[in-house]
Formats: structure tokens, sequence, C-alpha cells
């Protein structure tokens, strides 16, 4: 740490002292980063990354030597060369030579145009301060996303454990009420069995006033022989029996099997229903556990939920794992993660007139609360959409942004 | 832009009008390509109909001249035409001897009816032309006459050599070059002339029934069977149909004049190929669309708005220039045409009367008068003086329209505009404008603002241009009927707009939904359009803006061939038919003359793009080919279309880099991008159906390629830019076919998938996809001319050779021979290269020696038509370099200096090299790998004269 201070200190006065005057020579180490800086000391050059050498005096002499572009760090000689700005108060940089004295001022610190028109202004404290106000914020943002990622990934072990509790519950209520399913088709067999017993009494009885009363009928029919609508008679005669027959058969006996029948019927239908509803969420819970929710199952978090984005003409729809809509319009169904849960891609949307079928990429970041944002449509129907979350928010970020906190004081 | 019909609006984008939607969805075709249903063939026009058929069985008899006499100031030959059977009608002939060899032939009625008049073409010729006393090989005797075009001071027999031989009855114009009969006029025998004729009252509207029948007897006629001719005097039906009223796909073209075609036909006697004719999406070498067992459609000269444009056909697209090339290893001459109105050209191979295989061409126009101008060359350069002179050379452009074009339909707000320029920067890709398609615009108002999605366009502005970026904007010539839009009724009150038959205004379809045009032929009406520039009438402009002309065919989209009624009228009631191919030169002009008179000091050049165009426009700015597509079929004719248009003076061009409909695969972008960054214009476009396509989207190795060939074309932007300028000395083309700098090999004829730029630079652009090898041909066998790789500097011989073609490689060559300046290092953008130092690339011929020139000024105003610039040669000869004025000394001040000269093909390596002003010793290597010498800061300036010598 001593070292580098020293050596930003010391570059910072020879930028100080070339940057005055930039008619005199540069110096060899100028636009080199602290890593390579010794490597421009010495007698020779020897480029960094292609095999020649070059006497000291090549070095940042405006003119480009080494096929690397290494021997003019601090000139745009070389085209495919580096410059690096110190930018003390804020962060060092490369740039690329094409930049240097190009009339933009590129560098916080300015070290880039030491030589051209433009006359830049050292802005690196302000943005050096503006930059650390970021991380903090940043920070803040990854603490507290980390914090509720923590807390997401404890909900999503409850919820897993959870599901895969009621999951093994619900596959042991299954059985039983198959069981009780079972047992009350059996009872309403026997009950079923009663009600045919109790019918072929009632007919029986019926067969007997049959007989009685076929005398009787006999002769009247043929009296009415000569009637030539005697099938219409019958018929009605017929009703009219049966009707008599049913009034028969509205004993007290049969009345209570019917009901008996119907209450088990009831009882068999809704342990049906229940099981259904059971199987149906085992299904629920079957493909939910066979979903990515990534590390830690901590996108599970976003499972099951829709966010909403209003733009100035249409609302969109995002529902993690499930779908997204751009008002009434499909812009695809959940296909697929890709790069290392950093996006979602929806596809399969809603044909597109003269286009592509729709769909929507959706970019996950780090976020202190789940928020859809900047909706997008780069290509024709394919969209793009920016999804916060403290799902995304990873500690190596935290620590990067830490680290680079670090430095910048 | 008829490109834009497929147009849906766009999910994101705010939804069309109702009407306007279901008017898109009539007018597209689903179908990959063209509709031809909507394009006339010849068959489909009235006057090339019965003009091409009717001349297979030409019965009207010849025509003859019956009178000849000098003009008082002996400057023109004045005489009259009769047709044989028509002797009542004669025609005024004037033929006159232009400085430069030129001969100018016009041809109107003697007798004009009163209330008709026949258009000539106004402010395309340069006003600078000038003519020369006739002087008489042969005085006119009742046979025969002759008089040469060579100046007064040449000797007789060279006089004689170069004359135009003029035979008596049947009227034959021969023009001879160095004693070789050269172009034939009326060779065949195929003049007409439709004179102008008053409607007569009863057959004044035939009955569909006649018209019927009519067709079926032409169509007989087409099959061969002759019809008896009859006099005008007595017109049948069945030849006034299409005479006075015309229909095509559903309009009606009322035709108030009547019947005024004119026909003739040129023979390029003893000629190898002919080139020229453009806008076609064919072949550089023409082909043959008449003739033995040839069935082709005759080149049609009609601008307009080809949707979804093929390959390989005579149709007519965005542009004309109706000027023909003939060449063969003789000579090269050239017949310039000059006419507005619709135009059929057949070609057809021929003996000439001495037996030899020829070229003829026959020309059929709609109206106007007929005026053209045979070019007696004799060599491809003389051709191009002498065209430049006529029409004038390229505006030299900004240095900054050279470099590369990053265009989409459309950056779709200032966001995007960032971002994208941001992207340009990440990935380390120079470019120089960022262009805005017609979503810019606040409803296609054009020169107004979209404000939700450009709240600040002139702070946009200011953000690229601290890059010394700039921006171009759209600005197309159709105006939104809108009253409250302040175009539209300032127009319309000041009456400026194109009026429709009726006089009222015309009306059309077209991106704004109802429009009218204005009616740019009027002088008054351009001065006004051009007052728009101005800062304060188009809000937020600032001078980083630039224009774009598209639409400007005109199109129209419910229109007859998505163009304007042929009987709609301009400013002194000429016909738009009269004028249709003009309107985009016109507007155009119109345009660039804003940009101009915008700033103050009127000294920034303007640069405006244009899609339509005419002979001249290469005086106003750019054209680009139009609506392209992204196939490997359309990059490969992009060199044909380009060459054709930079033979015919139209230099400053280019293709739509990626192809403007469709989504490139990535191999054909890089190998796209490659080829555009060597022609002279260099834009990527996309239609807004497309997806994105911009350099980086596609990942290695095609960023990288696509950096590279970006980045070659900057470090070439010294010799483009010297090329530029040589043109306006010179009127050469920039991109120019092989033959034009190896006149005499035959075999170059006929190439066009390579080319060369300026007389330095050979390239042959990889147009096929997976090709692994091409064959190169370097031509100068016979002058023993060697090329250089310039990529590994390896030396090849003349001769065809085969050349592994990775993605990476371009094929280019320098010519032994050749100095070209280069500036290597790169930038954001050209401005930001201007102070940068030179590196001069020598490569040598077999004996040692080579030639090259600088054209430096400050690179975007006019001063350098003062003077004030450099213009100065290098020339290696003896082991001495030498740096000098072309011509006269220089003015213009530089700091830049040369950083590297590299020198290919040195036989020995020197000792020493010394810089004479001084005896400093210069420090060089020789790099034994590319076989090149390098001197090493030679700290040597352009702005003054220098010799290096080699001991």
């Amino acid at each position: 740490m001593m070292m580098r201070l020293n050596i930003l200190i010391v570059s910072s006065l020879l930028f100080l002292i070339i940057g005055l005057s930039y008619s005199k020579p540069l110096s060899k180490d100028y636009g080199v980063s602290p890593e390579e800086i010794e490597f421009y000391k010495g007698e020779k050059f020897n480029c960094l990354r292609s095999n020649k050498q070059v006497p000291i005096s090549q070095v940042n002499d405006d003119y480009c030597d080494c096929p690397d572009g290494t021997d003019e760090p601090g000139t745009s000689a070389c085209s495919n060369g580096h410059f690096y700005c110190i930018n003390k108060g804020h962060k060092g940089q490369f740039i690329a030579s094409s930049f240097v004295n190009d009339g933009v001022c590129d560098c916080c610190d300015g070290s880039d145009e030491y030589s051209s028109m433009m006359k830049c202004k050292n802005t690196c404290n302000e943005l050096g301060k503006e930059m650390r106000e970021k991380q903090l914020q940043d920070q803040e943002k990854y603490a507290q996303g980390l914090k509720k990622k923590a807390e997401m990934i404890k909900d999503a072990i409850e919820v897993m454990e959870s599901k895969t509790a009621s999951l093994e519950k619900l596959r042991k209520e299954i059985e039983p009420i198959n069981q009780e399913i079972k047992e009350l088709e059996v009872l309403k067999e026997n009950k079923d069995k009663e009600k045919q017993q109790e019918l072929d009494k009632i007919k029986e009885k019926e067969e007997e006033f049959k007989a009685k009363t076929t005398l009787e009928t006999t002769n009247e029919e043929k009296q009415q022989q000569d009637i030539p609508d005697n099938d219409v008679v019958k018929e009605i005669e017929k009703e009219l029996k049966e009707n008599e027959e049913k009034e028969q058969l509205t004993s007290e006996v049969y009345d209570e099997i019917l009901k008996g029948i119907e209450q088990l019927e009831k009882e068999i239908q809704t342990k049906r229903d229940s099981l259904r509803d059971k199987q149906n969420e085992i299904q629920k819970i079957e493909e939910m556990l066979k979903m990515d929710f990534g590390k830690n199952n901590v996108f599970l978090a976003l499972y099951g939920k829709c966010f909403d984005l209003k733009t100035k003409e249409y609302t969109y729809t995002l529902c993690p794992f499930d779908r997204a809509n751009q008002g009434g319009t499909s812009l695809g169904k959940f296909e697929k993660w890709e790069n290392d849960y950093e996006n979602m891609l929806f596809t399969n949307g809603q044909q597109c007139w003269g286009g592509p079928k729709r769909s929507i990429k959706v970019s996950l970041e780090c976020g202190s609360e789940n928020e859809a944002y900047d909706v997008q449509e780069p290509g024709k129907c394919e969209y793009t959409i920016k999804l916060k979350t403290p799902a995304s928010c990873d500690e190596e970020h935290l620590k990067v942004l830490l680290l680079e906190n670090d430095h910048s004081f | 832009m008829i490109k834009k019909q497929e147009r849906k609006s766009s999910s994101l984008m705010p939804t069309f009008c109702v009407i306007f939607f279901v008017f898109l969805v009539t007018m597209t075709s689903l179908v990959e390509s063209v509709d031809h249903s909507k394009f006339k063939t010849c068959g489909d026009s009235n006057f090339c109909k019965r003009n091409r058929i009717n001349h297979e069985n030409n019965k009207e008899g010849f025509y003859r001249l019956t009178s000849i006499q000098l003009s008082d100031d002996k400057h023109s030959i004045l005489g009259d035409i009769v047709q044989n059977n028509n002797e009542a009608q004669p025609l005024s002939l004037k033929i006159q001897v232009y400085k430069d060899r030129m001969v100018r032939v016009t041809v109107v009625e003697k007798n004009p009816l009163a209330n008709k008049k026949r258009y000539h073409v106004q402010d395309v010729l340069l006003p600078t032309i000038s003519t020369l006393p006739l002087e008489w090989v042969e005085k006119p005797n009742d046979k025969q006459f002759s008089f040469t075009y060579e100046s007064s001071q040449a000797d007789s027999q060279t006089k004689k050599n170069n004359r135009v031989q003029v035979q008596i009855n049947p009227f034959v114009l021969d023009l001879y070059v160095n004693g070789e009969l050269s172009i034939s006029t009326n060779d065949k025998g195929l003049f007409t002339f439709e004179h102008m004729r008053e409607k007569i009252a009863q057959i004044d509207k035939p009955a569909p029934e006649e018209i019927k029948q009519q067709e079926q007897v032409d169509l007989n006629k087409e099959e061969g069977e002759q019809q008896d001719q009859q006099q005008e005097e007595k017109p049948t039906t069945n030849e006034v149909a299409g005479l006075w009223e015309e229909n095509f796909s559903g309009h009606q073209d009322s035709k108030p004049h009547g019947p005024m075609a004119i026909g003739l036909d040129f023979t390029f006697a003893g000629s190898q190929t002919i080139y020229g004719i453009p806008e076609h999406s064919t072949s550089l070498a023409l082909k043959t669309t008449k003739g033995e067992g040839i069935n082709e459609q005759p080149y049609r000269l009609y601008n307009l708005d080809v949707f979804e444009y093929e390959i390989d056909k005579t149709m007519a697209l965005y542009g004309a220039v109706p000027l023909i090339i003939s060449h063969d290893t003789s000579k090269t001459v050239a017949l310039f045409w000059l006419n507005a109105a619709e135009t059929f050209v057949d070609i057809e191979d021929v003996v000439d009367k001495q037996n030899r295989k020829s070229k003829n061409t026959h020309w059929i126009s709609e109206t106007g008068a007929m005026d053209f101008f045979l070019l007696a060359g004799p060599t491809p350069t003389d051709i191009f003086k002498q065209y430049a002179t006529l029409t004038g050379t390229t505006a030299l452009p900004q240095l900054f329209s050279l470099g590369y074009h990053q265009c989409r339909w459309n950056y779709k707000s200032e966001d995007d505009v960032k971002d994208v320029d941001e992207k340009f920067d990440e990935n380390n890709i120079p470019y120089d404008v960022i262009w805005l398609d017609i979503e810019h615009t606040d409803g296609k108002r054009y020169f107004t603002w979209d404000k939700n999605n450009f709240p600040t366009p002139a702070d946009m502005q200011n953000i690229i241009g601290a890059k010394q970026r700039k921006m171009v904007t759209i600005v197309d010539p159709h105006i939104k009927r809108d009253n409250n839009y302040y175009i539209h009724s300032e127009a319309t009150s000041k009456g400026y707009y194109v009026k429709n038959k009726d006089n009222n205004d015309y009306e059309g379809w077209c991106w704004p939904g109802s429009s009218s045009y204005l009616d740019f032929t009027s002088k008054e009406v351009r001065s006004w359009w051009s007052s728009n520039f101005a800062y304060d009438r188009y809000k937020d402009s600032t001078p980083n803006l630039y224009i774009w002309n598209d639409m400007n065919e005109p199109s129209v989209f419910n229109g007859p061939e998505v163009s304007m009624h042929k009987d709609a009228k301009h400013h002194g009631d000429v016909e738009h038919r009269d004028i249709h191919n003009l309107y985009g030169f016109y507007y155009h002009m119109a345009t660039a003359d804003g940009l101009v008179q915008r700033n103050k000091e009127q000294n920034d050049r303007s640069f405006v793009l244009s899609r339509a165009f005419f002979a001249g426009s290469q005086r106003i700015g750019a054209i680009w080919t139009g609506d392209n597509a992204a196939q490997w079929s359309h990059l490969e004719i992009s060199n044909p279309m380009l060459l054709s248009l930079n033979l015919a003076g139209i230099t400053f061009s280019g293709a739509d880099v990626g192809g403007f409909f469709g989504n490139p695969e990535p191999e054909l972008l890089a190998r796209w991008y490659q080829a555009g960054a060597f022609q002279p214009f260099f834009r990527g476009h996309a239609h807004i159906d497309s997806r994105r396509r911009e350099p980086w989207l596609f990942g290695e190795p095609y960023t990288s390629v696509i950096r590279e060939a970006i980045v070659k074309r900057y470090s070439y932007l010294p010799l483009w830019y010297t090329t530029f300028y040589q043109n306006t000395l010179t009127g050469a083309p920039v991109m120019r076919p092989l033959w034009v700098e190896f006149p005499k090999e035959e075999a170059l004829f006929k190439i066009d998938d390579q080319f060369m730029v300026g007389d330095s630079l050979l390239v042959k652009p990889v147009t096929k996809q997976g090709q692994t090898t091409t064959s190169v041909i370097l031509p100068g066998k016979d002058t023993k001319q060697v090329w250089y790789d310039v990529d590994t500097g390896k030396q090849y011989p003349a001769s065809t050779i085969e050349v592994e073609t990775p993605l990476e490689k371009i094929p280019v060559y320098q010519r032994g021979g050749s100095v070209i300046p280069k500036k290597e290092r790169i930038r954001r953008s050209s401005s930001q290269m201007k102070h940068d130092p030179y590196t001069i690339q020598i490569a040598l011929s077999t004996d040692q020696s080579a030639y090259g020139e600088l054209f430096v000024d400050d690179e975007h105003s006019f001063a350098y038509q003062k003077g004030d610039f450099i213009y100065k040669s290098f020339t290696f000869k003896d082991n001495v370099l030498t740096y000098k004025d072309v011509n006269k000394s220089s003015s213009f001040k530089s700091n830049n200096k040369i950083e590297k000269i590299v020198i290919y093909g040195l036989k020995s390596v020197p000792k020493t090299i010394v810089a004479a002003s001084g005896d400093r010793k210069l420090e060089f290597e020789y790099d034994k790998e590319h076989s090149r010498l390098i001197i090493r800061k030679p700290e040597l300036s352009i702005d003054n004269n220098w010799t290096l010598s080699f001991k």
C-alpha cells in the first residue's frame, strides 16, 4: 500500500510538470499503470507483449515501434495501445491510446489531453466523491439487498421445507382418502343391493296386483278392440299403472335406502374432490420443486409473483417463471435462465406482424426491493426489461465494492 | 423508403391511425420481392410500346434534311428535318460544337403549337459550357457535309479525322474519332418525332370495347403481324388509344397534350462494351435487350421508389443519368441524352457500316426536346473530363462525410443515440455521423422533433459534437397536410405546391398520411425551402446537423407506380411527365443550398444524402442505392451499381452496409463492412423491422473484423480525400472499373467484382458466403505492372492470383508506381484526426519509381476554391523522393508532419537517407518480413517542399 501511494504521488508530480509544458519530452512512464511502471526503467525497453527491444529513448517519443503498442503508453502513436489515467481522488483507468489528445477529456484528471486544444478540468475529486457516495449507496443497497436475500433464502428454506412437508403430508393423505372412498363405495354397493332387493319386492307385489287386474282389463280390451286409437289408450293405461306402481314403491324403506345412497354418493364425491385437489396440489408442488430457483432457491421469492410496469402506452406485466405481457399481448412464456441467473428468457409470445413471435429477456440485478423497470424493444418484437431484486445481490460483489471504497479513500 | 410500407406500428411506438394502417396493409406485398404489377414495362407505357414495336416495321418513312445553313455567329448549323411522308410538319435541327470535343444536336418542332411546348431540361448543364465556331471539313452538298469538332488550332488532318459527317437523306449523323467511325446517329433509322397535335374531338374517348380491340391489335403486332400505318391527319381509333389517355394499375393519366414522344438510335461502331445509364441493379457492362433470341425489357430511366428491388433487372430505380459510355481497345466515346422524361433504352448487338461488331442503342423518351451530346473521347479520361465539363464534378465532400456513418430506422431516443455513441467508444470503433430516420419527427412533420423521445435535440447534437462527430436528420419532400404545421400553412398560402391536373394542390399519401409536394422546379420555392434550414427556422438544429433527403423520386404511396401523376403541374405549366427525373435533383439542390446559407459566412460545405438523382446531382451531394436487402446477392451487386454511378459522374455514392431489409448473418455483415470500407459513401443502415446490428452486437471475431474494416477506411482517408479533390479537376470516378486504368486490356472490360480506388488501390471485396479463397485479377502485364498486398507487402507481378480470404482478409493491392498518403492513428472520428501526422506508403514500380498526390485543406469550407489548400505530389525517381507542388504553390498552412514513410519494392537497401534541407540523416529500418523500408519520424512537413536522397 505504501509503495503504491508513493508511486501515485510521484506520478502525479510528473503529470503536473508535463501537463504544464507539453513541449518537453514526455517521461518514459507517462500513461503507464502502477503495475507496469517498473518495466519502463533502464536503457532498453522490451515491448511488453511482443518480441522487440528498443532504446528507452524511443519510449513515449510519439512514434509507434512496438507491434503491441506498449512503447507509447503516453501518446496516441500506437492505435492498439492503452493509456493509464491515474485519476487521483477517483480511480485509475485505462483508455485507448486513440483517446489521448483527441480533444475529449476522458480522464478525470485531464492527463489524456496534455497537448490538444482542450483544457480539461480536474474533476477527480468531485467524481471520486460522487463515486464514493454512489458506492456507499450501492453498498447500502447491496447490504439491504443481501439482508433481504438472506431472508429470502430463509423463507425459501422454510417454503421448500413446508412444501416438501406438505407434499409428504399430501402424499400420505392420499391413501387414506382412497381407502375411505373404497369403503364408501362398498357401502354404496351394499345400499344399491338393498335398493334392488326392495325394488324386487315391490315388483313382486306389482305382479300380484297385475294378475288380479288382468281379467278385468282383458274384458275391457275386448270391448275396445274396435277403437282405432288403442295404442294411445294403452299408453295412457301404462302411465296410469306406473303411477300406481310408484305410489306403491314410495314405501318408507325404499325412501330410506335412496336417501342413504344419495348421502354416500355425496360423501364419495367430496372425497374424490378432496383427492383431486390434493393431487393437483402435489403436482403443483412437484412442478415447483423441479424448477430452478438458483443457488439456495433464492429466486423462489419471485415465484408466483407478478410485477407491473406502466409506460406511456402500455402496462407490462412480468410474472417470473410464468409469463410476460404487454397489456393483453403475450410477450412469451418462461423458457429458461441464461448467463448464470442473470437473465430470464420468455419466448413464444404472440406472433408479430411480419416478424418473429414476441419474446422478452429479463435482466436481473441487485436491488433492495423487487421492481421491474426500463422496458425496451431493441429489435422488432424482441423486448428487454430489467428486474431489480434482492435475490440478485451477491456477497462477492459487495466485497468488491467495499474494496473499491477502501482504495478510493 | 417504400421499404417502410411494410412497417406496422411497432409495439413500443405510438399506434398509427387506423386509416393509415389499413392503407399500409393494402400497400404491402408480403412476398419478399418487388411487386412487378406495380411497375410498368415498355409494353405498359404506351409511348414505348408504340415506338419500340412499331419500329420493327418502320413504314413511316425516313427523316431527311431539307435545308442547311450556318447561324450568323457561325457557332451553329441550322437545318430543317422532314419525314418523307409528312412534309407539312418540319422540325428544326441545330448542331453545335462544344469545347473539349463535344457535339450537341437539338431537334424541336419548327412550328410548335401555341398552346403546347416541349420542355428543355434546365439547370443540369453548367452555365460555363461554350461552343466553338463551326469549321467545315466538307461543305454541304445535296448528299452530305462534314465539320470538325477539333479546335481551330488543330492541323487539317486532325480536323478531318475528328469530324462529324452528316448524310442528308436519310438523316444520319456520324461521329469520327481519329478517322474511325465511332457513333452513328440514326444508323437504323429509328428517328421518331411525334409532332405535337390537337386532340380531335370525335375520337376523344374511345369506348372501352375499342380500347380492348386496340390492345388485341397491338398484341397481334407484337407477334409480328403487320399493320398499315395511316397518316396522322386521319387517325383511327386504333392509333388513338393510349395517345390521349392511358390507364395503368388503376391510375388514369389524362395526357392533355397527347403524344409527343421522341426516339433515336445510335450505333457505337466497333464498341466492345457499353456502360452507364444508371440506376439499375445490373452488371457494369450493359446487357443486350433486343435482337435475335433476346427478349429483355429495355433499360428504363424513370425515378421510382421500388419496394424490395431485385437483382439483375433493367427496371427503373431511384435515379437516372442518361449517359452511355462505349469502350473498345481503340477508343472511348459517350452519348449524353439530355431528357428528364420517362425514357427507355434498348441495346442490340449489330454490325456497323464496316461490318464490325458494334452496339446499337435505341432511346425513346415520352416527351421533351430532342437534345443530345456526342462526346468524342477518345480515352476514358477524356470522357470523364468532357462529361464533367457539361454537368460538373463532384462537390468536394467535407472530410467527415468520407468516414463511417451509423444509421438505423430508427434510433429511438436521445438515450438510444447516446448509448450507441458510447458503445462506439467502448469498442474503440471510429465513426463520424449518427443518423435519425423519420421517427425522430413530430408526426412526420420534418424540421420538428418528437419531444417525448428527443426532448433536448440541441444538447444531443452538442454531446455528439464534443467528440467532433455529426448528426444527420431526415427531411423528405412530402409535407403533411396539417394546417397547424408551419411548413404546410406557408407552402399553401404561398402556392408552393405542385398542382394536380385540375389546378388544385396535389395530394398524395406518404409517411405523414395525406401530403402535398413542394414544387422544387421553381426557383422561388427552392429558395424558400433553403431558408427553412436557417437555425432559427429549423428549431434545435445546430451546425453539427446535416441532412438526408429520401423519397424524392418523388414517392407517392397511392400514386401511379408509387410516384406522382404525370399530369400533375409544375411551375410555368410544365407537366410532371416532362420533369419527373429532375424532381429529386432539384429537391436535393434546394436542401444543400439551405445548409450553405444557414451559416453567416456561407463557408461550410453542405452534406446532403439523396436517394433520387439525375445528371448533375454529383455537384450537390451524396447518393445511395436505396433500399437493398441483407442478402449476399445485394452485397455483390453493390459493386457494379456503384461503378455504374461512378462512371456517370455520381462518384460520392454507396450502398447500405448490411442491407436495408432483413437480418444479415454476421459473416455477411462483416464482409459488407469490408466492401463498404472501400466504396465511396460508407453507411450502415437497417430497416425498422430488422434486428439491431451495430458493429459490436455479434461478438468475436465479427466485432474485430468490422472494427478492422472501419479502421482501414479511416487510415486511407487522405487517399479518399485527395482522390475526391482530383475528381474536381478531372471528373474521373473515385471508384473505378479496372478498364478505366487499363483501357487496352479487353479481358477487364466486363470485370465488376473488383475495382480501383483512384488510380492506386485495387480492391476485390469478398461477396460470397464461406469464401475461403478468391481469384484476383492484377492487370498490366504488358507494362510489367507489379502489385503489393497492403497487408503483407508481398509483391505480385500482373497476373491472376488465387488468394486466401479468411474472414478478416480484404484483398487490397497497391499498384506499383504509386504513392498513397495515409493516417494510421485512429481516433473517434475523422475530424479528430485533423492534426495527426501522415504515413506515406510508397509502392515502387519495376523501374523503381512512384508517383502520388496529397490534397489538404481545412476539410470543411469553401476556402479551397480560393486556393487555400495544399496540393502536392510525391515522386520517387532515381533514388530521390521529391515532394513539391503539383502546379501552383500551395498557400494552406499546416502543422501536420509526416511520421513515417514506408517503401515497398526497393531493390537495394540504401546506406543513408538524407533530407536535402540541412543534410539531416534520417533514421530508417528495413523490415525483412514485409520487404519494406520504413523511415522513422522523418519530421517532414506537408506544407513545404522537400527532397530525400537515398544513397
